[in-house]
């Protein structure tokens, strides 16, 4: 094997700017979430939240981790590895609102004050 | 006689084999590791047959049945198969067939045997400090109030996933990396396309394992409160977690005995693979495909209705690129010079028993059927047939194909197909009484059973003595090769792929001179 | 400050391919890094989607303040890490380790504030149920506090991995290891870190600006 990493000293620098950039948006971004935070716009509050860390987490990924300026193939596994939490995501969702009963606690059969109970020896089997 | 050197000799000494980057010994090491893991499984499998020949209690307590059916899975599932093929034939061969000299990070995987053992110390940690009887599956709420050792075995697992993780990612950068100059994807052979497969679905779903039993944890130590429903949480949600990384690792353990069994047949067809574009693009496939099927393991958990069809559904896409692949095994075959060895017969077998297996899954999918057949001997002989009849069949053919390449012995061919014999026909009687059983009405998992089904239980442990039998005559024709073998020329079987091109025993460097550029591909018969 | 030579690794032909080799194998960790965190973000969806009330009234005991300071402060370290891989990359030694001890000094901040909101919620019982003894309207108002703990020390622990590794690159950086042709574990770590910011990212809103 040729040890010859003269020949790649040339990695591409990546323009201050752009660090300086992102490191503004994202503070200016966090600003508008607390503020939006703090009006009540019922159900929207949530997706007004999740589109702003959305837009924050592009900044990041795109110019912080230097995404805008990767390989082909690397982008492709951080989008794969998104996909697959969304589906991961989605089914479950998708369960949990198809299903009907299993989650609501209308019936009181939650009750905090009565410890986890361990199964003892005697209990088990006792047929055996 | 001169001895030449290769990797088994170059370094002598215990440490040079605890502290090597060398991926042929920590190949060689996984092996052993993975062999003794099957050896105690196969053990527990043996005592609960054993226990199960009659209806009354024989030699296990009912509690002692819980907690070996448990130790038999999670061995067989965590310390055999998931690393099986991959970290032993994979890390032997994967940088040979590439043709370069080591795989992308030689630390890391030395790094992953460790992890491995660690996780492995942990798990039996917990056999002796009161064992586990949850089944494998670890489902909630019993496993987070039942009482036994269940901690150190889960940190065990979740060890053990990291092992398997950094396997995963030293594949992935290896394939795309470190190959010969030349040779390019579709020069790759199948077993290399099916290792990265492999390798995705280890890192995209072997850390949804880990935090699912992180959080089983604390469940069991601080309460969380979102698996145990006394507590306000969701049982259910506890399965979707567990079977998004357990079913995809289903297809960890099957895809590279896909591959396994493509290089054999190719090599004692003497012909080019059939399909071969279409057998790499299908392992892909399989290893997409396997993250969208996980919910036919809850059809009658409480899922909901909706889902549960969707999940039906999806899973018979499964059987479209197995399918395929069972397929072109078999269009292989025609018109090729067959060579009847050892190797061979387990790739027969396997087609055949894959086969049935892989039906079988169809059946499971379907959701009316499933009612009937979920949780009874019929779904524990549906995934034997695939696991056992398909992965570790497809072991044995490895080990058999590989075997000179790795120790530069022959064994005892009589013997080997002695124990092909009796394995087969073990396996057959063992597991096809339990499809029986289970369209009966079997439940799994139960200690005793009604007298009518005794007969068929009786035939079953039957099967699993002539199955011991197989392996420990393969065990002792083994071990007499590596006393007293004939050597191994540089290719018995006159195959065409890469890593017959080098000695036997490979040299510590792989090939005497690294192979500057590669153009020929791996089933290159014709031209030959 | 002097150069220590980088030499590249036997197995690789060239510096290229060992760089290029490593940061897929870190996109790779990163990726599996994302699928460990995912399972705590479903079970939050889950359990808020079903129990909205009581993610409101819990999200109350929470003080967003302390979580905004959180946000600017790890989103500072983010960018004084970037900061550090390009003075490496110019080979400015100097401003590589001041970069690098801003960054450490701020996840150390992090975890400064993070312990008090800590302190503060463990005298008042806000805690898993098995210690808990918080006052509150719903009866599983301890399945949030599971997860909030649950999530949050998680990315805590990520946070302390991360400063002990800043402060191994200290110490190579003033061996001189870093300069414009070997800058790897620089380049990795700061990955690893962007990542922990990112989950913070999300941890913000999600636990402390609902509705």
């Amino acid at each position: 094997m040729s040890d010859s990493h003269e020949e790649h000293s040339g990695h591409f620098i990546i323009p201050l700017k752009f660090y300086v950039m992102t490191l503004v948006a994202l503070l200016i971004l966090t600003v508008i979430t607390v503020l939006v935070a703090q009006i009540d716009l019922g159900p929207l509050n949530i997706y007004v939240a999740m589109g702003v860390a959305a837009i924050k987490a592009t900044f990041v990924i795109l110019f912080f981790m230097g995404m805008k300026w990767e390989e082909g193939f690397n982008i492709l596994i951080f989008i794969g590895c998104t996909a697959f939490l969304g589906l991961f995501l989605a089914f479950i969702l998708l369960d949990g609102f198809t299903r009907t009963g299993v989650y609501s606690n209308e019936d009181e059969i939650i009750n905090i004050k009565s410890p986890v109970k361990i199964i003892s020896d005697t209990d088990y089997h006792n047929s055996h | 006689m001169t001895t030449v050197s290769n990797y088994i000799n170059a370094k002598k000494g215990i440490l040079s084999w605890i502290f090597t980057i060398d991926h042929k010994r920590i190949g060689i090491m996984y092996l052993g590791f993975v062999l003794l893991a099957f050896f105690l499984g196969g053990m527990f499998a043996l005592l609960l047959r054993l226990e199960l020949i009659t209806p009354n209690e024989l030699i296990l307590t009912a509690r002692q049945y819980n907690q070996v059916f448990t130790l038999h899975g999670a061995i067989m599932v965590f310390l055999f198969i998931i690393p099986s093929i991959p970290a032993t034939f994979g890390n032997f061969f994967l940088p040979i067939q590439l043709g370069t000299i080591d795989v992308a990070f030689p630390k890391l995987n030395l790094a992953s045997l460790w992890i491995y053992v660690l996780g492995a110390i942990f798990c039996f940690y917990s056999i002796l400090s009161g064992s586990v009887d949850t089944g494998w599956t670890f489902y909630t709420p019993y496993s987070s109030t039942a009482g036994g050792s269940i901690i150190p075995m889960v940190t065990g697992v979740f060890i053990l996933g990291f092992s398997s993780i950094l396997t995963g990612i030293n594949f992935i950068v290896t394939v795309h990396k470190m190959r010969a100059p030349g040779l390019t994807w579709f020069k790759l052979p199948l077993f290399v396309w099916t290792l990265y497969a492999t390798a995705i679905i280890q890192v995209l779903a072997t850390p949804v394992l880990a935090i699912t039993l992180l959080l089983l944890v604390l469940e069991k130590t601080m309460g969380l409160g979102i698996f145990d429903s006394a507590l306000g949480g969701d049982p259910v949600l506890f399965q979707h977690f567990f079977w998004f990384y357990s079913h995809p690792a289903v297809y960890i353990m099957i895809l590279p005995a896909m591959g396994v069994i493509s290089e054999v047949v190719a090599t004692f067809c003497k012909k080019e693979l059939f399909g071969y574009r279409i057998m790499a693009y299908s392992s892909l496939a399989i290893a997409i495909i396997a993250f969208l099927v996980w919910g036919h393991h809850l059809f009658v958990s409480g899922q909901s209705p909706f889902i549960t069809m969707l999940f039906s559904l999806l899973t018979f896409l499964v059987g479209i690129p197995s399918g395929i692949k069972v397929f072109n095994w078999i269009a292989t075959m025609y018109a090729g010079t067959i060579n009847m060895k050892t190797p061979f017969l387990y790739f027969l077998s396997f087609i055949f028993l894959f086969t049935v297996g892989g039906f079988t899954g169809v059946v499971l999918g379907t959701l009316s059927l499933d009612i009937h057949l979920h949780d009874t001997y019929f779904v524990v002989a549906h995934f034997h047939y695939v696991m056992m009849g398909g992965t570790v069949m497809a072991f044995l053919a490895g080990l058999h194909y590989w075997w000179p390449k790795m120790f530069g012995k022959m064994y005892n061919e009589v013997a080997a197909i002695v124990a092909f014999v009796f394995i087969f026909i073990g396996f057959n009687v063992t597991f096809f009484s339990q499809f029986i059983l289970g369209a009966n009405g079997m439940p799994r998992r139960y200690y005793n059973y009604i007298d009518e089904f005794q007969l068929l239980h009786f035939t079953s442990t039957v099967g699993s003595w002539l199955l011991a039998v197989g392996f420990f005559i393969s065990l002792a024709y083994f071990i007499s090769s590596l006393r007293s073998g004939k050597k191994a020329s540089e290719n018995p079987w006159e195959s065409s792929a890469l890593e017959w091109k080098t000695a036997s025993p490979p040299v510590t460097q792989n090939f005497s001179t690294i192979p500057k550029r590669i153009d020929s591909g791996p089933y290159d018969y014709d031209k030959a | 400050m002097n150069i220590v030579k980088h030499k590249v690794a036997h197995h690789f032909a060239n510096a290229h391919q060992e760089f290029s080799s490593a940061k897929l194998g870190m996109w790779l960790f990163l990726a599996q890094e994302v699928l460990f965190f995912s399972a705590l973000f479903v079970a939050y969806a889950i359990f808020r989607a079903l129990n909205p009330e009581m993610f409101i009234e819990a999200h109350h005991h929470l003080s967003w303040k302390m979580g905004a300071l959180n946000t600017v402060v790890l989103i500072i370290s983010s960018f004084t890490m970037v900061m550090s891989v390009r003075s490496a990359q110019l080979s400015r030694q100097r401003s590589t380790f001041w970069y690098l001890a801003a960054t450490f000094f701020c996840a150390l901040m992090f975890m400064v504030v993070k312990s008090f909101e800590y302190y503060e919620k463990i005298t008042h019982g806000y805690l898993p149920s098995v210690w808990f003894s918080g006052e509150g309207t719903f009866e599983n108002l301890h399945i949030f506090f599971g997860i909030y703990f649950t999530m949050t020390g998680l990315h805590g622990l990520h946070v302390l991995v991360g400063m002990g590794l800043i402060i191994w690159l200290m110490i190579k950086t003033v061996k001189g290891h870093f300069y414009a042709d070997y800058f790897t574990p620089l380049e990795n770590v700061g990955l690893y870190w962007h990542l922990v910011d990112l989950v913070w990212i999300f941890l913000f809103p999600l636990l402390y600006l609902i509705g």
